[in-house]
This record gives C-alpha cells, sequence and structure tokens, in this order.
C-alpha cells in the first residue's frame, strides 16, 4: 500500500460537524474497500468515544493524539493508510496548526449561518497566515443545512461569491446522523441506501477529485 | 431566492490572502526583538523550559502566525531527526557521522529559511564543523562505541541501532536549540556556538 493523502477537518469552531464528517468519510473509504484511518487531536475525543462504541466505526483504526506531534503521527499513519483524516478541536491548538501545515487537503465543514462563516474566515486566515511555502489545498463544505433552505443557498452563494472554494455536495442535517452514532456508526453502515449516505458518497468523490489523486482509497 | 438577506461576509478570499502576506512580510523583516535575560513572566522559564514550550500542544500566544512558525519549525526538526536517524543505520563507521552532519546542515538552512534569514552556505559550514566539536564532545562516546560496533561482526546490527537512536536525538536537540535561538531574536549571524553547546549538554537526550 502506497502512503496516503492526509486530509484535515478543521475550523476554529465548535459544534460544526468536524467529528461527523471525518468519521463519514473514513466510514465510507472503508466499507468502499479502502484502509483509512482517523486520527482524533481533538480534545474531545469523539472520534475515541464513537469507535468505542458497539459497532466501532466499521473497524476504522482510531489515534488519539491532541499534541502538536500530531504531525509526525500522521506522517507516520500515512504510509499505511490511505487517506488519513485528522479530527482538530474546535479552537486553535498547536495539533490544528500543526496538522494544517502537513495536509494534502483542508476540510473545512461550515453551518449556514454568519457566526460559522465568520470563524471559517479566522480559518482561511490561519491557513494562510504562515510563512514557508507550501500550502495545502482548502475547501470549505456546507454541514447540518436544511434541504432546500433560502439561508442554506444564501450563504453558499455568498462563499462562492467570496471566492471560497466551496464543495457542491453538502451534509444535510439528518436524524440518521444521532442515530447511527448510537451504535457507534455513520448512515453509510445503518442505511447505506438512505440519502444521508448517498450524500456522504458524493462528497467523498468530490474529496478524492480535489485531492487529484494523492492516494485516496479507491 | 424568496427573501433578500444580507451579506454573509463582507471579506473574500483575496482579502484574507492580502492581508496574510504583509504580516509574513513585517515578520520577516522584523524578528521579534531579543529578550532581557532579567525579564520576569514568560521569559522567566529556564533556556531548556522555553525550548520544550515551542513544541508545547498548547497555543499560548495570541499571534496565530507565530503559532505556525513555532509549529513549522517543530515539524522541520522531526523530519531532520527522522533522517538523521536514517543515516544513522549507515554501516560505515563515520560515513553515517558526515551524513548525520549533512542532515543537520540542510535542518539549520531550513530554519533559518523560515525565520527569514540566509545563512549562506560558507556560514553554514563553518557553522556545522564547530558544532561538530563541542556537540561531538557530548556524545563521543556514545558515537566511538557504535562506529567501533559496527566494526564487529554480529554486533554491528547493535552498533547501528545505537547511531541511529544517537543521530536522532542529537539532531531534535541541537534543531530545539537553533529553534529557540531564531524565536528568542537571534539571526544567522549571530550564532553562540558555546551557548548551544552548552545547551546541547544540558539536554538529557545528549547524555544517552
Amino acid at each position: 500500500m502506497v502512503g496516503g493523502a492526509i486530509i484535515v477537518v478543521a475550523t476554529l469552531k465548535g459544534g460544526s460537524g468536524k467529528s461527523t464528517l471525518a468519521s463519514c468519510l473514513a466510514v465510507h473509504w472503508r466499507l468502499a474497500g479502502g484502509c483509512p484511518e482517523l486520527i482524533d487531536a481533538d480534545p474531545q475525543r469523539s472520534l475515541v468515544r464513537l469507535a468505542r462504541r458497539e459497532r466501532a466505526l466499521a473497524g476504522v483504526p482510531v489515534i488519539e493524539n491532541c499534541r502538536g506531534t500530531v504531525v509526525t503521527t500522521a506522517r507516520e499513519a500515512a504510509i499505511e493508510h490511505a487517506p488519513v483524516i485528522v479530527d482538530t478541536a474546535g479552537f486553535r491548538t498547536a495539533a490544528t496548526l500543526a496538522a494544517m501545515t502537513v495536509a494534502d487537503l483542508v476540510v473545512v465543514p461550515v453551518k449556514p449561518s454568519p457566526l460559522d462563516v465568520d470563524v471559517m474566515l479566522d480559518t482561511a486566515g490561519a491557513l494562510f497566515s504562515g510563512r514557508e511555502g507550501r500550502r495545502p489545498k482548502f475547501r470549505c463544505v456546507l454541514t447540518q443545512t436544511t434541504r432546500d433552505s433560502v439561508i442554506s443557498r444564501h450563504i453558499r452563494a455568498e462563499l462562492a461569491g467570496a471566492g471560497f472554494p466551496l464543495f457542491e455536495s453538502e451534509l444535510v442535517n439528518r436524524i440518521a446522523y444521532g442515530e447511527a452514532a448510537l451504535f457507534g456508526a455513520t448512515p453509510s453502515m445503518t442505511e447505506p441506501r438512505g440519502a444521508a449516505a448517498r450524500e456522504i458518497a458524493a462528497l467523498a468523490d468530490e474529496v478524492e477529485r480535489a485531492l487529484n489523486g494523492t492516494g485516496v482509497a479507491e | 431566492m424568496s427573501r433578500k438577506l444580507p451579506k454573509a461576509t463582507a471579506e473574500t478570499l483575496d482579502d484574507i490572502r492580502r492581508r496574510a502576506r504583509p504580516a509574513r512580510a513585517s515578520s520577516d523583516a522584523s524578528p521579534p526583538p531579543p529578550r532581557p535575560e532579567a525579564q520576569p513572566e514568560a521569559t522567566s522559564l529556564t533556556a531548556p523550559d522555553a525550548a520544550r514550550s515551542l513544541i508545547a500542544p498548547m497555543v499560548k500566544a495570541d499571534d496565530v502566525s507565530t503559532a505556525l512558525r513555532r509549529a513549522r519549525a517543530g515539524e522541520i526538526v522531526e523530519r531532520h531527526a527522522a533522517y538523521a536517524a536514517v543515516g544513522g543505520l549507515l554501516p560505515l563507521p563515520f560515513l553515517d557521522t558526515l551524513g548525520v552532519m549533512a542532515v543537520v546542515a540542510l535542518m539549520i538552512e531550513a530554519l533559518a529559511g523560515l525565520y527569514g534569514h540566509d545563512i549562506g552556505k560558507d556560514r553554514l559550514k563553518v557553522l556545522v564543523a564547530s558544532l561538530a566539536g563541542g556537540v561531538g564532545q557530548a556524545g563521543a562516546g556514545v558515537a566511538a562505541t557504535a562506529a567501533l560496533t559496527k566494526l564487529v561482526p554480529g554486533a554491528n546490527v547493535v552498533g547501528m541501532m545505537t547511531s541511529s537512536v544517537a543521530a536522532a536525538a542529537m539532531t531534535r536537540t541541537l534543531g530545539r536549540a537553533f529553534v529557540l535561538h531564531f524565536e528568542t531574536g537571534g539571526t544567522a549571524l549571530t550564532f553562540d556556538t558555546d551557548a548551544i553547546r552548552t545547551y546541547f549538554a544540558s539536554q538529557p537526550t545528549s547524555r544517552q
């Protein structure tokens, strides 16, 4: 297995769906036959807790490291796993900033609310404020949206108009996520033909395209 | 859209990029001033404590670019420590030492670049040679033992492992010393090799 891509799910705001997004993508690629790994860099340990429940995120390994050494952990994990997905804290930590420096792609979940948009700007500012040449790709994704709502369309149009790269797919707010989490699962496991699983699959396709074949699960 | 909603953001991605650029440029032009030795508060840390705090888990600095720069410095140090560990595995005695010193030179150059200093090849060679003299004393026992062990059939695996671990530890400690130097306002022209040797000798990793 060749070395994999490192995807960092980051925003400096809590409750935006980072852990849900990270776990859903990892489980999707696992069920598709890939070999992803999750790194829980959030001191709240949401992924570690999920993995301890009954269905254990379909066996996706979860490593806990919320220190600056997460960089080394991610690089080592990327030798045998593809992709490595790092879930970060909802506030500024050394681990978040360090992880962003080695990411092949930074995915920023944004709820359709001005508060989330403001913090997304801070996250993008952190990403672009480094001095060294290498900068990861950066994409926003709308999460916890209300289907066909005016506010979702408005925020999407605003972000696109301001030049922020945004995935077409979005994660609609559905009870399937909460119900699946009770079992330590994601909708791709509990309702593989459901709408939530289809949305996750569509988003995973877009993430793979954004990475341009840098080792994401086949 | 059926209703007219106000703008969600007044900033564009280009605004953020532009804002980030001058911040980097200004920090390039004016590195942080050296801290007075007797300053209480944050600078009351001893040198080893301060060095450790650069790699510490929580960011205390409000300045994002400072925190990101420190994270990148730590990443450069860890990357080169890994390279040095591989260099230490070279089976030929003393050739491995040359390889590790080359890695150290590359690390210092990368760190200087990160902090906006052009160290220059000649100065780099002099610096690494000078460090090799002092640092070599601190780890001479390990280095000599590992080198000689590599000559003995059967025991050479132990020698390779020993020199690999020692090379990684030495590179990491040196890297942290240089990060501390740059973070406290040092430049490429103000390296105090004696201070760095003293710092190196005070680290537990140098006495392995």
